[in-house]
């Protein structure tokens, strides 16, 4: 843990109001939050708790309507769509539940999706950096199939790959074990865990199952849109 | 650029991995743009198109109106000479006037229509000889051999393009003529002809009656617009010549005649009888192509909800909001260019039967062609359309969050998506419902105009059409003995049941105003309240069986008989309108006229039913009937009038064959039936009305569609809210009606725009309707009844479909 360095992202009194016709609903309140480079962070909680809200705010996906969100002490709140498209371009990475793998592009465009966004980088190194992760999650046999070919924890990992090609800052999961069976959960959550102690990529993960809660570092629990707990497992990580 | 690449390519895998809505979108789009290119083409060839010999604009005709019989009139050579002398503002003022010249061959003798002008008519056209050599000052001059130019057609027509014609001479009726020339292939300028000659070659042109009078008006003036001379100087200029040869004549000027002279471009003397039904058929064209651009935008809606994942994930991995728009408008303009391309090869595909419709209206159907003009609309239309239908999707206010809720939440509905697809179907009702009111109210018009009353029956009449062969019946003792035998030898032909000259025939396309159809009616004993002041009528020269061989009814009095003849009494028959015009108590028989101004008198010994000559659109105009034996003067045109049993299969042969025997110097011009005249008559609004129909039929099938397409999506998205009611006890037409409000609403909603916008296509449409006003309530009220029980059965199939859904199984499986 590194918490006497300074914040990778930093949450300071963030609110998230939904407005729906009359009817106001308090999906975040007050979240004082800072995560830290390297950790693995879990979020737990009950549904509609606010958990993928916070995630969406974390990953530059909606904003806050009260409060500061700060990545690497940076503020957010004054960039325009184009600044935010890129640093979540070159901070963020996301897994998703359902994999959300582009069904009409291989396994290597999509891992490369991510650095098509940077023009700057070569095609030479672009393809350096996909072969390299598709190594890291096994499957660079898997280059030229498309999603349809791949089981579904294959269609994971590649969706992990697709996540760290950027070397992001922060790796943001929404239950990324949601749609897999045991084995395939348990094979992304060593994968994450790999990640997160080998290659030092910070994780934030939302997930529902309290046996990959272990997984994490840090724990984070939420009701009614407010951290209720917040427990550092040492052990664990 | 390399993003564009990228694009491209996952655009054409997505096509060759789904192709069916891909072809679905290009289809759509290329039946719309190969519309809306050949109507275009058609536009632009005779509308917008310069002339090949007027791309500066300055090539102008000279007119000259008499208000007195609200027509046009040529001009004599006189005038010519005066307008050419005095006006500044139009430089080489040219001649030109048509006659018919008989070539006698060895076997058959052919008409042929000669173009009379004067020596620098090509030079100021801008058209040179192909071979040969052009006219020249000296071929004008009195004493000149007589010369002639082929055009390419009869060229190619008559002698089969030998190129050794040049030199050679024809026998053209009483003379030979020495061909100098053959002219290229161009779109001949006022109308075709089958030859030219120069003015000293029209015996009529050159004869020192026509050279020394102004009353002998034959020759239509061209001339150029001087540099720096406009078209309103110029026709300022004119009217100003004109009133100064008026002044100075007065005699052949009188003031009640209403002589005036004026200045029109050509361009746009050519263009203007296409351009309201071109104009029509383009808003249409135009409409099918909004409608289209609204079904394609409503696919690619569809589409992008299903593709609401792949896009939230582009965003989520750092594409900005410019970059997704890109790509969406590279899928969407790739699209619409593969459906432009095909639609340009549809709308080529389809020129030729659009230049036969075209004919009807414009000399310059042949000219229709896609050239870069049409080439750079069909581009530009498609890249708009591409634009239109991209942007649309690609715009709509969606933020990531709600992305990504809609395609995680399967509770969720997109309304926003959804009711964009609803503003697009309701657009698609509006138009339509538009198309289908044009439609309908071209047809109620044929209809109404198909119901009127000719005055005289046309099946089964045959005419035989024969201009003199004027060097061999130079007078009216000739002509006369001429057409006794000509009548007789055409009831001698089999099936023939009943025969009759006439100087002209029914729906022969002359007009109204023609020169040749009026003349200055004087009239005796009128009990009219004008006291039967001097009036422009219609008149015809008619044998005596005209009347029983059309089935003309005689009101009063009696028809001609053959002792009407030149040894006879004067006589004269009216119709109806003519007798009601001047003699408004019914007592015209035996009242006098006079069509020579009083020189000589005719006795009124019958009255006739209204013929409507003109056609069927035209109104009733007071007519005079002469003996075609009593004429005074020359008559151009002589045609016989065959009515048969019903056998004709042989008759144009043996009309041929028997005017040969008569005379073999005389050749018959042409033989047409009245049947096909009448329907020639109704064939250009029937067309109009069929194209309509069929972009309205269209319409309306791919609106059903897009009906059923979002009514069928919003039950897809409400199986859930269903379930749940069906398992609360909700009734099955409880189901139907919830889900059928929305089609109803729509439809509503459409229809509604829809009559806003049919005010704006009953304007458009108004100088085509006969008897039918631009807001027709029957049209209105069927159209309104028809699209609204289409959209309704359209909407009721998704929706009785929803009301079997199974409560237990649409819960759970969502």
């Amino acid at each position: 843990m590194k918490k006497k360095d300074k914040p990778l992202l930093s949450l300071e009194g963030v609110g998230k109001t939904f407005q729906t016709d009359k009817i106001q609903t308090n999906a975040l309140s007050d979240i004082n939050l800072s995560i830290y480079e390297g950790e693995f962070v879990a979020i737990a909680g009950p549904s509609g708790c606010g958990k993928s809200t916070l995630l969406s705010i974390l990953g530059l996906l909606d904003t806050p309507t009260s409060g500061r969100y700060f990545i690497n002490e940076q503020p957010m709140e004054k960039l325009d769509h184009a600044a935010l498209a890129r640093v979540r371009n070159a901070e963020i990475g996301f897994v998703f539940q359902d994999f959300n793998l582009i069904g009409d592009m291989t396994v290597f465009e999509n891992v490369e999706l991510p650095l098509t966004h940077r023009p700057a980088m070569s095609r030479a190194e672009r393809k350096a950096r996909v072969m390299e992760c598709l190594a890291v999650v096994g499957m660079t046999d898997r280059a030229e199939h498309f999603p349809a070919q791949l089981s579904g924890g294959q269609q994971q990992r590649v969706a992990v790959a697709r996540s760290v090609v950027g070397r992001p800052s922060v790796l943001l999961a929404d239950e990324p074990t949601g749609n897999l069976d045991s084995a395939n959960g348990d094979a992304v959550m060593k994968l994450l865990s790999e990640l997160n102690t080998k290659q030092k990529v910070t994780i934030c993960m939302v997930t529902h199952d309290s046996r990959y809660m272990g997984a994490a570092s840090r724990a984070i629990r939420l009701f009614d849109g407010k951290i209720v707990a917040d427990d550092v497992q040492v052990a664990a990580a | 650029m390399k993003d564009l690449l990228r694009d491209i390519v996952f655009t054409l895998r997505r096509f060759v991995r789904r192709p069916g809505p891909a072809l679905a979108i290009i289809g759509t789009l290329a039946v719309a743009i190969a519309a809306n290119t050949a109507v275009f083409s058609a536009f632009n060839s005779l509308v917008l198109e310069k002339l090949p010999y007027d791309t500066d604009g300055t090539l102008v005709s000279l007119k000259q109106v008499q208000k007195l019989k609200g027509t046009d009139v040529p001009f004599s050579v006189k005038e010519a000479i005066d307008y050419r002398d005095q006006i500044r503002g139009v430089r080489d003022v040219v001649e030109y006037h048509t006659m018919t010249f008989t070539i006698l061959g060895e076997t058959e003798s052919t008409k042929v229509q000669v173009g009379v002008v004067s020596n620098n008519f090509f030079s100021v056209l801008g058209v040179k000889p192909l071979l040969g050599r052009g006219f020249a000052p000296d071929d004008e001059v009195t004493g000149a051999e007589p010369v002639v130019l082929l055009s390419h057609d009869f060229w190619m027509r008559q002698f089969a393009g030998d190129k050794g014609i040049v030199n050679q001479s024809l026998r053209m009726n009483d003379k030979l003529h020495r061909v100098i020339g053959v002219l290229p292939q161009y779109v001949q300028f006022p109308g075709p002809n089958d030859l030219y000659m120069p003015t000293i070659g029209c015996p009529f042109r050159s004869s020192d009656r026509a050279i020394n009078t102004r009353e002998i008006r034959m020759v239509n003036l061209l001339g150029r617009l001087a540099p720096g001379t406009g078209l309103e100087a110029g026709a300022a200029e004119v009217s100003s010549v004109a009133s100064r040869i008026h002044e100075a004549n007065p005699q052949s000027y009188p003031a009640e005649a209403g002589f005036g002279s004026t200045l029109v471009s050509v361009q746009e003397e050519t263009s203007r009888g296409a351009r309201p039904t071109f104009v029509v058929l383009f808003a249409a064209t135009l409409l099918v192509m909004v409608l289209a651009c609204a079904n394609v935008a409503n696919l690619l809606v569809t589409q992008q909800l299903q593709r609401r994942k792949e896009l939230t994930v582009r965003v989520a991995v750092g594409a900005a909001r410019g970059r997704i728009v890109r790509m969406l408008l590279t899928e969407s303009l790739l699209l619409t260019l593969v459906g432009g391309a095909l639609g340009v090869i549809l709308a080529h595909a389809a020129l030729g039967e659009l230049a036969q419709f075209a004919s009807r209206f414009s000399q310059r159907a042949t000219e229709i062609a896609i050239d870069g003009r049409v080439l750079a609309f069909a581009f530009g239309m498609s890249l708009l359309a591409g634009l239109a239908v991209g942007l649309l999707p690609a715009l709509s206010r969606t933020s990531i969050v709600t992305a990504l809720r809609e395609s995680s939440d399967k509770s969720t509905a997109p309304e926003h998506r959804q009711r964009m697809r609803r503003i697009l179907v309701a657009s698609q009702i509006a138009i339509t419902f538009v198309l289908l009111v044009s439609t309908g109210l071209m047809t109620r018009s044929i209809l109404k105009l198909q119901a009127r009353d000719l005055g005289f029956e046309p099946t089964d009449v045959s005419v035989a059409v024969l201009q003199w062969n004027w060097s061999k019946y130079p007078g009216l003792d000739q002509q006369h003995d001429f057409a006794r035998r000509f009548e007789g030898a055409m009831s001698s032909l089999p099936g023939a049941t009943s025969v009759a000259l006439a100087s002209s025939y029914p729906l022969d396309g002359l007009s109204e105003t023609n020169p040749l159809e009026r003349v200055d009616l004087h009239v005796q004993g009128a009990t009219n309240a004008a006291g039967g002041s001097v009036t422009p009528v219609v008149v015809r020269q008619i044998s005596a069986s005209y009347f029983s061989t059309l089935h003309v009814s005689v009101m009063q009095g009696r028809a001609f008989t053959r002792d009407d003849d030149e040894r006879a009494e004067l006589v004269a028959v009216v119709n109806q309108k003519l007798a009601d015009t001047y003699w408004p108590g019914g007592q015209a028989v035996a009242q006098f006229v006079s069509v020579d101004g009083g020189k000589t008198w005719r006795r009124v010994v019958g009255v006739v039913g209204n013929e409507r000559r003109y056609g069927l659109a035209e109104d009733v105009k007071p007519q005079l009937y002469l003996p075609v034996v009593q004429s005074l003067t020359n008559i151009a045109t002589l045609n016989a009038l065959i009515r048969t049993n019903g056998a004709t299969a042989q008759l144009e042969q043996g009309i041929r064959h028997a005017v040969h025997d008569l005379d073999p110097e005389q050749a018959v011009d042409k033989v047409v039936s009245l049947d096909q005249l009448l329907a020639n008559a109704v064939s250009a609004p029937r067309v109009v009305a069929i194209l309509l129909g069929s972009f309205g039929g269209a319409a309306l099938l791919i609106t059903l569609a897009g009906v059923a397409g979002v009514i069928a999506y919003s039950v897809s998205l409400r199986t859930r809210e269903i379930g749940i009611r069906v398992a609360l006890g909700a009734q099955r037409s409880e189901v139907v009606w919830m889900i059928l409000r929305q089609g109803i609403v729509l439809t509503a909603g459409g229809l509604l725009f829809g009559y806003l916008a049919s005010i704006v296509a009953g304007n458009l449409l108004a100088a085509s309707l006969y008897q039918v006003g631009r807001f027709d309530l029957v049209t209105l009220l069927g159209v309104t009844v028809v699209v609204a029980a289409a959209a309704i059965i359209a909407a009721w199939i998704p929706a009785r479909m929803a009301s079997s859904v199974n409560p237990q199984i649409a819960i759970r499986a969502l």
